[in-house]
């Protein structure tokens, strides 16, 4: 908007002097744009005395908007109580928990998973050097060791217990 | 006593710090317990263990001919199930507690030609010989804790076995 068109719309404000006004409606004689202008301005300032003529507020104007105030001292007063958030130990301990247990679950599934119970019975098999017809079976799960002698067996063996036993 | 470096009688009395003397028969009784102590302390560490040994029949059949033989308690059968062995049936032929002295060896007849010697090595660990018709058949060392069981066996006749049971009761 130029110079030209803000003159024009004072002019239809009522705020130009005589003078002033004088050549606004010259050049309003003269140039369409300037009359289509006012044109738009007239409709625009018709358009929103109407709308604002459709609004009735119930109360009176001073009460009303001492309402409107009132509202927000409340608002601003509402917010004034609000204290800063501090973080209580049992806050801070909490968010200390929630990593701490779960390395924990980790720990205990490791535990548990590398029981002899679950990860099937550990068991261990040695064969003795100096006599390669024993081997040794140990059962860590239940905590049992043999010790077997694959010699052949014999009508009454050494332990004395074939045949009849003992 | 030599880590008293004051006089008998005086604890910590040296500089003539009069309010550390004690009596004489105070500061014998403080000597008398700590000794007392060690001692005990000594003593429980090298205590002597109970033990069990039993020979054992490990066979497929359902009876034994022997009559006198009893099945196997159920936990030893248990614990025999769980090892590599193809028997169905456990029969006890003879079982016998003894107790293991702290230092030295205990010989154990199990039948008329199978003995064990069991000496201790510390306070968990032993040494089991099974001897059998007066040799040694086997000797093993390892630790023995309380619950724990060794197992000594070998074949027998008519696809049978015979296992020599060693477990620490105390």
């Amino acid at each position: 908007m130029n110079e030209q068109d803000l003159k024009l719309q004072a002019h239809f404000d009522g705020e130009l002097p005589e003078a002033e006004a004088r050549q606004v409606m010259s050049r309003l004689a003269r140039d369409s744009d300037a009359v289509a202008l006012l044109h738009t301005l007239k409709s625009t300032r018709q358009a929103l005395s109407t709308f604002e003529a459709g609004i009735k507020v119930p109360e009176t104007r001073e009460f009303y908007w001492s309402k409107i105030r009132r509202g927000i001292e409340v608002a601003e007063a509402s917010e004034a109580r609000v204290q800063p958030v501090r973080e209580s130990f049992l806050f801070r301990f909490r968010r200390l928990l929630v990593p701490a247990a779960g390395v924990a679950l980790i720990v205990i599934a490791g535990m548990v998973l590398t029981r002899d119970d679950w990860a099937g019975r550990r068991v261990e098999l040695e064969t003795a050097l100096a006599d390669s017809k024993a081997f040794t079976y140990r059962d860590y799960a239940s905590g049992t060791t043999l010790v077997w002698l694959s010699y052949p067996a014999e009508q009454e063996n050494s332990a004395g217990v074939g045949g009849t036993i003992d | 006593m030599a880590f008293l470096p004051c006089g008998a009688g005086e604890l910590g009395g040296c500089g003539g710090h009069d309010r550390l003397k004690m009596k004489p028969k105070l500061a014998f009784a403080i000597r008398a317990a700590i000794l007392g102590c060690l001692f005990l302390g000594t003593a429980a560490v090298a205590a002597d263990s109970k033990l069990e040994a039993q020979l054992v029949w490990g066979t497929n059949d359902k009876d034994s001919p022997n009559p006198n033989h009893k099945p196997v308690d159920a936990k030893v059968r248990e614990r025999l199930q769980q090892l590599p062995l193809k028997f169905t049936n456990y029969f006890l032929v003879n079982q016998k507690t003894f107790t293991l002295p702290a230092t030295g060896s205990q010989r154990v007849q199990l039948s008329h030609k199978c003995d064990i010697e069991v000496k201790k090595q510390n306070e968990d660990e032993i040494e089991v010989s099974v001897i059998g018709k007066g040799a040694q058949v086997v000797k093993r060392r390892q630790p023995l804790p309380k619950g724990e069981m060794l197992v000594v066996g070998g074949n027998a006749p008519n696809s049978t076995a015979w296992l020599v049971i060693v477990k620490k009761l105390e």
